[in-house]
């Protein structure tokens, strides 16, 4: 068996040894963020109180926190983190630019578009509209994209890229003159695009989590192709890779976990760019490994955003969206510094 | 070294400064102005009259005749006077399409020959085709500094003294009338107003001491209202009302001054309140606050204590002038007479 050395000499963990580190190590922190998140909040409550909440023995206005509020708020933060952090890391395999995220590829926008439309035309602004519409939108202009990629002829992954910036550049131009027309418009694009994990019915967080488990299943089974198309074009056909197929596939999966994050949480931003970028040093570069680790990070970021988000203002709250960009942008420049540039 | 010139600068100031004389003189020169009410053709005392605005100082220089009207205690007073309202800005309602109506519900309708504002963004070309001799805009929440200098140049404008809201509704109203050349019909708007709370405090006596909560839900929290350094929560204590101490006492920011912000997880508090006002920016952010599960469960809100307030009514107590006191009041009362049988 390969030695595994570091420039130093000294022997550096084996790929395995460090995946099983980073998942028992990130299971326990994910474990321990769930449980702040259902702990934490605007309204303080004691150990036992939270156990009798879950238990349902506790007083009403404490079951009803507990069960009812924060128990649903974690679990639409697990599922749009991991959705997120999932589609990040393929969108990122798929462009092969170390910048991508559900905003390059055009899904918030589309979303954003949608929900914009809906408000605007049919002055829909409930939560179901909203879910729905942008989860329409993300799927809509997801497929336009790829279908004006296709038809300018040029395969390379870098069009998808630039399809994707110029239809979103568009949308959201005139999402802005649509909100611009009418003030309930902009309010509620003004709360929708700021990203918030709070009241989000249970059964849309069910429903959409199976949408989030057929991208990650269609994820994983082109994981290995997305690998040897990294490698160039011609290689993975060689090694007998369906590229084309693959691509496909892997945009289907970005669009149903993006799609599914976006029309749960709002346009979250800088999650799905952060997590391929934290989970590389620690498990490799390879995708499904990756895709694995962003079922922990993914959700280990959203919830520690959100959590903040209920503290840092108390007794007032803050949208989650704000503190993800806020915290996401510092480190995202601290890991590229730590790293001295490399991007995979 | 010789300065570079810049033939195009004195040719341009030149022009514009032309373009306005000519407008300025075309308006005085036109025969409709003749047919402006009492306000307007009225006497020219009290002219010229000079203003303190936010960013700078007004001269009105002779009675107004052709007003346009930037905010809604603008609007509302100078119907309500009378005046010769050549452009308002639009009701709320109407611009975020929830009513056809352009006027708002509480002054005077104005005459079918106006011209329409939008209050979201101040169009200054448009402003200056209505050739105004006065601007009124003491309460146009979208004017920022750079577009009160360039309404500055088509006709004296004024503005707030110090900050959007921040003054009383009597010195508001008051401040409006003497740019029409009115006080006197400006102290009697503020005097029906006085006697509007007069009797609805002598009817409902109750209400004295009584407490509420005005607020407006934001996703996940609801910013209250709870010091008197905003004009709702001047207005609720000459109603005799108090903010609730439960929450006035929390210690926080609110995203509005005068405000504090409450998360949904502590709406228990709200129930403690004898009255809820709530407004809503969207019907998500009213769908979101009434089936919160800590909020649904509220007694106060399945009550008739609670009150989800219109858009026209949460624009007014926003900043309750004095001409839509008397209306406000019709349209909080059958809470408040709930409130004060309590």
């Amino acid at each position: 068996m390969t030695a595994f050395t570091s420039p130093a000499g000294r022997r550096a963990p084996r790929p395995r040894c460090r995946v099983l580190a980073f998942t028992g190590a990130g299971c326990g922190v994910l474990l321990l963020v769930a449980a702040a998140s259902v702990a934490l909040g605007s309204r303080t409550v004691g150990v036992h109180q939270i156990v009798q909440g879950l238990a349902h023995t506790g007083p009403a206005d404490i079951v009803t926190l507990i069960r009812e509020v924060r128990v649903p708020r974690t679990a639409a933060g697990l599922v749009a983190g991991a959705a997120l952090g999932a589609a990040g890391i393929l969108i990122q395999a798929v462009t092969r630019n170390p910048l991508g995220d559900p905003g390059l590829l055009g899904v918030n926008s589309g979303s954003g578009f949608a929900v914009t439309l809906t408000a605007a035309f049919t002055g829909s602004t409930g939560v179901t509209a909203t879910v729905w519409s942008a989860f329409a939108g993300a799927a809509a202009v997801t497929a336009l994209i790829v279908v004006v990629a296709a038809s300018t002829g040029n395969r390379h992954p870098g069009q998808l890229v630039l399809v994707g910036v110029a239809l979103g550049a568009v949308f959201s131009g005139i999402q802005a003159a649509l909100a611009l027309i009418n003030p309930r418009t902009l309010d509620t694009m003004r709360t929708w695009s700021a990203g918030t994990l709070t009241g989000i019915p249970p059964g849309t967080t069910a429903f959409l989590a199976v949408f989030v488990a057929l991208g990650l299943i269609a994820a994983l089974t082109v994981a290995r192709g997305l690998d040897m198309a990294a490698m160039g074009e011609d290689l993975a056909k060689g090694l007998g890779t369906r590229t084309q197929l693959t691509r496909v596939v892997a945009i289907a999966a970005i669009t149903l976990l993006a799609g599914s994050a976006t029309a749960l949480a709002g346009p979250l931003s800088f999650l799905g760019l952060m997590v391929p970028h934290l989970l590389r040093p620690l498990i490799g570069p390879g995708t499904r490994r990756l895709l694995l680790g962003s079922l922990i990070a993914g959700p280990v970021l959203l919830l520690t955003a959100d959590v903040a988000a209920r503290l840092v203002v108390r007794p007032g709250e803050l949208p989650v969206g704000v503190v993800t960009a806020f915290l996401g942008a510092p480190l995202l420049l601290l890991l590229l510094h730590s790293r001295g540039g490399r991007t995979r | 070294m010789r300065r570079p010139s810049r033939p195009w600068t004195p040719l341009f100031g030149a022009l514009l400064a032309a373009t306005i004389a000519v407008s300025g003189c075309t308006a005085t020169g036109r025969t409709d102005d003749s047919a402006a009410p009492d306000v307007a053709s009225g006497t020219s005392k009290g002219f010229p009259a000079t203003f303190t605005n936010a960013w700078g100082t007004a001269t009105v220089p002779a009675a107004p005749r052709r007003v346009v009207t930037l905010g809604y205690a603008d609007t509302a007073v100078a119907s309500a006077m009378g005046a010769n309202i050549v452009g308002a800005v639009k009701s709320y309602g109407s611009v975020s399409g929830e009513t056809k109506d352009e006027n708002l519900p509480y002054a005077k309708p104005l005459d079918d020959s106006v011209t329409w504002l939008d209050p979201m963004t101040i169009n200054t070309e448009r402003i200056a085709g209505l050739r105004p001799d006065l601007i009124l805009a003491s309460t146009a929440f979208t004017l920022d500094e750079p577009t009160y200098k360039r309404l500055s140049t088509v006709a004296p404008v004024v503005t707030y003294e110090k900050q959007l809201y921040g003054a009383d509704a009597t010195e508001e109203t008051l401040r409006i009338g003497r740019a029409l050349g009115d006080e006197q019909g400006a102290r009697k708007i503020v005097d029906t107003a006085g006697r509007a709370v007069a009797k609805l405090k002598a009817d409902l006596p109750g209400l004295a001491g009584k407490t509420y909560l005005y607020g407006q839900a934001r996703d996940g929290f609801a910013v209250m209202i709870t010091k008197e350094t905003n004009a709702t929560a001047r207005f609720m204590n000459r109603l005799g009302l108090a903010p609730l101490p439960a929450v006035a006492q929390l210690d926080g920011k609110g995203s509005v001054p005068g405000a504090i912000d409450v998360s949904y997880e502590r709406a228990a508090l709200f129930d403690r309140a004898d009255a809820l006002f709530m407004t809503y920016q969207s019907g998500a952010l009213k769908e979101k606050f009434e089936s919160d599960p800590v909020v649904s469960r509220l007694r106060i809100l399945t009550s008739d204590r609670y009150l989800p307030l219109g858009i026209e009514a949460a624009t007014a107590l926003q900043s309750p002038n004095a001409a839509a006191v008397p209306w406000l009041i019709g349209e909080l009362r059958t809470t408040l007479t709930t409130v004060a049988a309590r």
